[in-house]
């Protein structure tokens, strides 16, 4: 089985710092892969460098059998990868409304458009909507994205995100600085939505129980390498993985 | 959102068309041409807002293009006697978008950081090519410019004022017309993500230099424009237009009127024209107050002085 996501030899230093160590990673289409690991192990780094927004040291990166290495974040978003931020990421003089609008408008190729007015378009509206909808968000859509508690935010930027209809999708902590209530609610959105259009995943994410609840296959990274990778019920009964995790829980 | 469609709002739009068209009606040429004059700056200025308050990007240049269109008129109505009203207006925005097109790309595409220094060389550099290229320029003297002609009309700001303040309030609606389109269109929208979070706007796919780039070229349709309406206004262009405290009156009318408001820009120079009128009149020290109010702006009217006004009443009637 060919991976929809590979990459080869993925190497980032900063300065003499090696983030992230010969990352060789294969992601299999329509699976939710998790990525754990203590804070500094390099995994933002790698989603930066899988959607462009950081350029490997060395190493190459395959979409669906494309070299994309080095390519601007702007044409591997128009691929088909879209990302989700650590820390919220969002227009913030824009409503929440006009946030995904840009997003839904700039999915349908219809962004370059300067004599037509943005509320005249039924299509982009509703398509708008709809994804404000499943994400909780419909009822907030004429605030400005900066007026959003940071719970909503982190929705929004996830919800910028699956506007973009995207193949492949990068979460970076999606429930970070989330109220535990909300986690879940947030997570069950993503899962949900990720299942229904099976669209690939590969998410960062803390909290274990989560983790476990909806991933196909964890990776645990350390100090910029790849320690662990197995199905949820192998990584969660290796006892070095456990104590390394709870280590960083307690971070 | 919800303002612009209340009847509210289409009355108070009306109600502005109606006192411009009016202004005539004084009977005074005087007033006839500052209203010219503040029309001719708002153009300027409503180009130059796309870029400052919804791209985010500050210019020190924009003399260039008012000052390319000024001259392009300048020197095909004295040079070569060419002064059919279209064709002159056409060839000057033109050339200024030309400049601006290149100029542009340099500035946006690849030096992000250096934007703002760059446009400013840019503008200096064409400063110093009136000088050079004084045959065609007339060098520190600057040239005249005769009036243009439409249908046996002549339209000039020496000859009937009437005529030519009518000219420059259709230029400027349509300005204010389309400048209201691309602000609220998916490009215009775009840019905002861009001014909001560039990196944002790129994850979301916008390529972002390449629309900083476009927006340049827009801003710079409007500073051609209006250059082209201020030459036969003066009747006389000097290199001035092109030295960067000229850049600097589009920006200062702009934060004050408030860059984050969409007619900003036009009360702005609407409140500049008028104000320097006034104080060129008592003092000789006009760059001088030009400078402190920039800086009582800057220090106490954060949003310009319309934006801060609102703001507060609105905070005030929320509190009742
Ligand atoms: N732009 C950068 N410049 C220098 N060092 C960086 C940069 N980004 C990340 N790092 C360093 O790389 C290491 C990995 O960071 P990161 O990928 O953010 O880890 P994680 O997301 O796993 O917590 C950290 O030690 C961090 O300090
Ligand atoms: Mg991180």
């Amino acid at each position: 089985m060919r991976g929809i996501l590979v990459t080869k030899s993925l190497t980032k230093f900063f300065g003499g710092f090696k983030a992230v160590d010969n990352v060789n990673l294969t992601l299999h289409e329509g699976t939710v892969t998790s990525i754990v690991g203590p804070n500094g192990a390099g995994k933002t780094t790698l989603l930066n460098m899988i959607s462009g927004v950081v350029k490997p040291s060395s190493g190459r990166i395959y979409f669906m059998g494309r070299d994309i290495t080095g390519l601007p974040v702007h044409k591997i978003v128009r691929m088909g990868i879209a990302r989700g931020f650590q820390i919220p990421c969002v227009c913030s003089n824009l409503t929440t409304l006009d946030n995904v609008r840009v997003a839904v408008l700039s999915r349908m190729g219809k962004l370059c458009n300067m004599f037509k007015l943005v509320d005249g378009d039924g299509e982009v509206y509703s398509k708008a909507t709809e994804i404000l909808k499943t994400f909780g968000l419909y009822d907030k859509r004429d605030l400005l994205a900066q007026d959003l508690s940071h719970g909503d935010r982190k929705l929004l930027d996830i919800a910028m995100a699956f506007a973009l209809e995207p193949k492949l999708i990068l979460l970076d902590e999606p429930t970070s600085g989330v109220s535990s209530s909300e986690k879940n609610r947030i997570m069950k959105t993503v899962e949900k939505v990720i299942r229904e259009k099976g669209i690939t995943a590969l998410i960062v994410e803390h909290d274990m129980d989560i983790v476990f609840s909806y991933s196909d296959r964890i990776i645990v990274m350390y100090d910029g390498k790849i320690i662990a990778d197995g199905e949820p019920e192998e990584i969660m009964s290796d006892r070095r993985i456990e104590s390394l995790l709870l280590g960083c829980e307690r971070l | 959102m919800g303002f612009q469609n209340t009847l509210y709002c289409k009355v108070l739009v009306l109600t502005c068309i109606l006192l411009l068209l009016s202004i005539p009606l004084a009977g005074s040429s005087y007033l006839n041409f500052l209203a010219c004059m503040a029309l001719v700056y708002s153009i300027w200025a409503l180009g130059y807002n796309l870029l400052l308050g919804y791209t985010g990007l500050l210019s020190f240049g924009h003399g260039a293009y008012f000052g390319l269109g000024a001259y392009t008129v300048a020197i095909l109505t004295t040079r070569y006697s060419i002064q059919s009203l279209p064709v002159v207006l056409g060839t000057a925005i033109l050339v200024s978008t030309f400049f601006g097109t290149i100029i542009g790309y340099l500035c946006a595409r690849h030096v992000a950081k250096y934007f703002a220094l760059l446009t400013l060389a840019f503008s200096q550099l064409f400063y110093a090519l009136t000088f050079k290229l004084y045959k065609w320029t007339g060098g520190s003297d600057g040239i005249g410019v005769k009036p243009l002609k439409l249908l046996g009309l002549e339209f000039s700001g020496i000859g009937d004022t009437v005529s030519y303040y009518y000219l420059v309030l259709l230029f400027f609606l349509l300005s204010l017309y389309t400048s209201w389109r691309i602000v609220n269109s998916p490009f215009g929208k775009a840019l905002q993500a861009i001014r909001d979070n560039p990196l944002k706007a790129e994850s979301i796919g916008i390529p972002v230099k390449r629309y900083k780039w476009y927006a340049f070229i827009v801003s710079t349709v409007y500073s051609g424009l209006a250059g082209a309406l201020y030459a036969p206004l003066f009747g006389h262009v000097v290199p001035d237009l092109f030295h960067f405290s000229f850049s600097g009156e589009v920006l200062f009318a702009t934060l004050l009127g408030g860059h984050r408001i969409f007619i900003g820009p036009v009360i702005g120079a609407i409140v500049f024209t008028i104000a320097r009128s006034y104080i060129t009149a008592v003092t000789i020290y006009w760059p001088l107050v030009l400078g402190l109010l920039l800086v009582i702006v800057a220090l106490f009217f954060p949003h310009g002085v319309i934006g801060t006004l609102y703001t507060t009443l609105k905070g005030r009637f929320r509190r009742l």
